[in-house]
């Protein structure tokens, strides 16, 4: 491992060791921020982690979000399981739904890909809302346990800190290599030995296994939910939208990208109710046509800085 | 027992028939070459060959195992690799990354390992300076030595060269021809694709002529360009 | 029972008709610049508004106002295309659904603030018109606006295939360098395609005013129907457009009657996922694969 890679994980613990002190010093309207914050930076690492390095567009993800928010509601509900072993359970579910979905799916490419795993996810949200006798339907559920609010805080920022570390991990290793490989070309990479369908099967269950967590644990801190919230199609977009603002492929792509976002949403969301999705959509465009890059590779191209990696 | 045998190779696309039954044979530590006009099957008996395609019909034999249908990835790793006729080096990873990751999956060599192997490959090929250059950024002629060297790396006992050779200046030609034969002369077996006969016929100990699907000669260089068929595929049937 | 499954046999191709004419567009689009255009419930959505508000503003016949959003659209997609789509075609293709979705994001909710989340309705002095036979009904409306999604399927067909702008637009879809090296302006091509793509969708937003209810929200379920419609038809396959839409819409009304409206939806995801599974280029075969 190079002496600049070794800085940077001493320096990204430091940051969440830094955070995880905070609540001691912070305000709680700032606390709650940091903790919706953190949780979109775990599930756009999730979601940078598989699609940003192999270039598989996922438009899918809700799915798993909403897998991992009903698997964990339903075991506490039906089961009284308590809230903590529903977490790894419901990342479990998520994770054994994305073995079979993405056995037969991640043989297909570009928009085919895309458009089947959003065609799954909202396929999946369909027969909760319609499946009643399991899940309550269209009604929702209400969740029976909840953490205190500190503790989300600092679930979210392990998990955030774990997968941006989980990332950082996979660009420094072989892994990596095999992703980034699959992305240039994948008849080439499997010509040099790469075995393109099982390191994104692997990649995929994984990130899908986390995202499942996330969503139970966020399921459980908003108390009440239906399909339509945990498992909709703006989830999965905004995990794509900040991994695309911050830089997809990238470590921080998603720690800048969630931010970002989140704190635009924050700042808009309470000054211009209704025009505030018309400004995130206006941001949208005015990134995709003027910083095609995302923020960072833009900010690098103007400044002229290369991407500090060795070889 | 030969190295690499392929019997009976038929494959089809729609009511086009690209390989009729194809036999290759590659012995050993051999150079053997392959030539024929345009869309005469050499691309799609490598493709059949390295699991890019699955033939139709018959078998292929690597080191005395069956490889027929295996996937592309898993014939690599039991040495048998092919360069592209079109050159695809990983374009967003510098030259050495992309040698690196023939040694990691290929070869299933650690990191560390893998990386002191790809420099040793550059400077085989003569790519040692433009190891930390962006893949992209390199010539044609470069782009060609690189997706050798990332066949290299993944420690193969045969490559398929499909037309490494191709748009290459005549000095670029004999580098190449050079390093393919101190290749050999370490042991490596050759199957060199080219459409431009002299450079086979030079490099070659065996040569074998593909046309329309179909193998119409085989045997030494000098023996071949004299058959009556070959030369009526190549040139028209009023020189022969 | 009998008369039942016919009627909703019937349902169910009359609505394909209107599927086929806004996925048209939809495939019109994809097959010639690549771009997977999520906004594309939303042009709908702003042709029906076109008409709603012309209907009520100036007492026109929701039929007269077709002229209107063909031409109103085709503004609109040339100027989308010219100020930002151009952008992301040759792109990888994530950029083109970023982009078009904050399109959507950005006229929908436009749409919303100016015009509020209110259903709105056009009913006509033949609205309740309809044919009767055997048991069963046709909706004189519905007849209608499906012959008139007939035509102009076939009319892009025949501009596709016989005109001098057709033929630009399938040598540009084809290959864009040799087409810009025959000296095809590929650029207006582009702009051309997405407003023509565009004008089509508008149209279709204007018949539909005269079945529905109009709010803006209604974008994005048309969207998602013409993923559906196209894939199963094949991807930038114009003929396919028709065959997909009418499949969609029979199956969809089938099992709406067999089953309830939701499990429907979902039946039709599925088969949209197990159709790209299956078959990624379409029924016929003979849609774009990467």
């Amino acid at each position: 491992m190079s002496g600049g890679g070794r800085r940077s994980l001493y320096l990204g613990l430091a940051a969440v060791a830094a955070m995880a002190w905070l609540p001691a010093a912070g305000p709680a309207y700032y606390l709650q921020l940091l903790t919706i914050i953190f949780y979109w930076i775990g599930l756009a690492a999730c979601w940078n982690l598989m699609c940003g390095y192999t270039g598989y567009i996922d438009f899918g993800s809700a799915a798993y979000t909403g897998i991992g928010a009903y698997v964990a509601g339903l075991l506490m509900l039906r089961l009284g399981l308590p809230l903590l072993a529903t977490i790894p359970l419901a990342g479990l579910g998520a994770g054994l739904v994305a073995l079979a979905v993405g056995w037969p799916t991640l043989r297909l490419r570009g928009a085919y890909f895309a458009i089947a795993t959003f065609a799954l996810a909202e396929a999946l949200m369909r027969v909760c809302e319609e499946w009643s006798g399991l899940t309550e339907g269209g009604v929702g559920i209400t969740i029976p346990q909840r953490l205190a609010e500190l503790s989300y805080y600092w679930l979210y920022l392990g998990l955030a800190g774990l997968l941006v570390g989980v990332t950082w991990w996979v660009e420094h290793h072989k892994h990596g290599y095999g992703l980034k490989a699959i992305h240039q070309d994948e008849q080439a990479a499997a010509q040099v030995g790469v075995d393109t369908h099982l390191i994104k099967l692997q990649t995929y269950v994984t990130s899908a296994f986390f995202i499942g967590m996330l969503g139970a644990l966020e399921g459980s801190r908003l108390g009440y939910f239906k399909p339509d919230d945990v498992f909709n199609v703006h989830i999965t977009i905004k995990m794509v939208i900040m991994s695309l603002l911050g830089g997809m492929g990238t470590v921080l792509g998603p720690v800048i990208g969630a931010s970002f976002l989140q704190l635009v949403e924050d700042f808009l969301g309470a000054r211009f109710l209704n025009y505030y999705l018309v400004i995130i959509g206006a941001i949208i465009v005015g990134v995709i046509v003027f910083l095609p890059r995302g923020i960072t590779g833009s900010l690098r191209q103007r400044l002229r800085i290369r991407p500090g990696r060795r070889p | 027992m030969s190295l690499l045998e392929a019997r009976g190779i038929h494959k089809s696309f729609g009511a086009l028939q690209a390989l009729g039954g194809v036999d290759l044979c590659l012995e050993r530590g051999e150079i053997l070459g392959v030539i024929g006009p345009n869309g005469s099957g050499k691309t799609t008996l490598f493709n059949c060959m390295t699991g890019i395609l699955r033939p139709d019909s018959g078998r292929v034999v690597f080191g005395g195992r069956d490889i027929t249908g295996w996937p592309t990835h898993r014939i690599c790793r039991a040495g048998l690799v092919k360069t592209s006729q079109i050159v695809r080096p990983f374009l967003g990873m510098s030259v050495l990354e992309n040698v690196l990751v023939g040694g990691l999956y290929g070869k299933g060599l650690l990191l560390k390992r893998a990386r002191a192997q790809a420099l040793e490959i550059l400077e085989q090929v003569g790519l040692a300076e433009a190891a930390a250059q962006p893949a992209g950024s390199i010539t044609v002629a470069m782009r060609r030595r690189l997706e050798l060297a990332r066949c290299l790396a993944t420690g193969p006992q045969a490559i398929l060269l499909d037309e490494n050779l191709a748009g290459l200046t005549p000095v670029e030609i004999a580098e190449s021809l050079a390093l393919l034969r101190s290749l050999n002369a370490q042991g490596l077996s050759l199957v060199v694709v080219e459409h431009v006969m002299q450079a086979v016929m030079g490099v070659s100990q065996r040569v074998m002529v593909l046309d329309y699907g179909q193998k119409i000669a085989e045997g030494p260089p000098a023996q071949v360009v004299a058959d009556r068929r070959v030369i009526e595929a190549f040139l028209g049937e009023e020189y022969a | 029972m009998s008369t039942l499954i016919i009627q909703s046999l019937i349902n169910g191709v009359l609505m394909g008709g209107i599927y086929a004419l806004y996925s048209a567009g939809f495939s019109l689009i994809f097959g010639v610049m690549g771009v997977v255009n999520i906004a594309h419930g939303d042009l709908l959505m702003l042709g029906a508004f076109l008409t709603y508000w012309m209907f009520v503003g100036l007492g026109l016949d929701p039929f007269l106002t077709l002229p209107f959003s063909l031409l109103g659209l085709f503004a609109l997609g040339y100027l989308m295309q010219r100020l930002a789509i151009k952008r992301v075609v040759g792109a990888p293709p994530i950029m083109s659904y970023i982009l078009t979705f904050g399109m959507h994001l950005m006229i929908s909710n436009l749409a919303l603030v100016a015009w509020t989340a209110d259903p709105r309705t056009v009913t006509t002095a033949y609205s309740g018109a309809h044919l009767a036979f055997w048991g069963l009904t046709v909706p004189w409306i519905k007849l209608i606006t499906f012959l008139i999604s007939l035509g102009v399927v076939g009319a892009l067909y025949l501009l596709l295939h016989h005109s001098q702008m057709g033929r630009a637009i399938q040598a540009t879809s084809q290959d864009r360098e040799m087409a810009r090296l025959s000296g095809i302006k590929v650029d207006r091509v582009y702009a051309l395609t997405f407003g023509l793509g565009a004008a089509i969708t508008g149209l279709a937003g204007s018949l539909v005013v005269s079945f529905r209810d109009v709010d803006p929200g209604m974008g994005l379920p048309y969207t998602i129907i013409a993923f559906c419609v196209v894939v199963l038809g094949g991807m930038g396959y114009m003929p396919g457009a028709l065959i997909g839409g009418l499949i969609l819409g029979v199956v969809g009304s089938v099992c709406t009657m067999i089953f309830t409206p939701g499990w429907s939806i979902a039946i039709t995801f599925f088969l949209l996922y197990l159709m790209l599974l299956w078959r990624p280029a379409g029924i016929m075969g003979k849609g774009i694969v990467e």
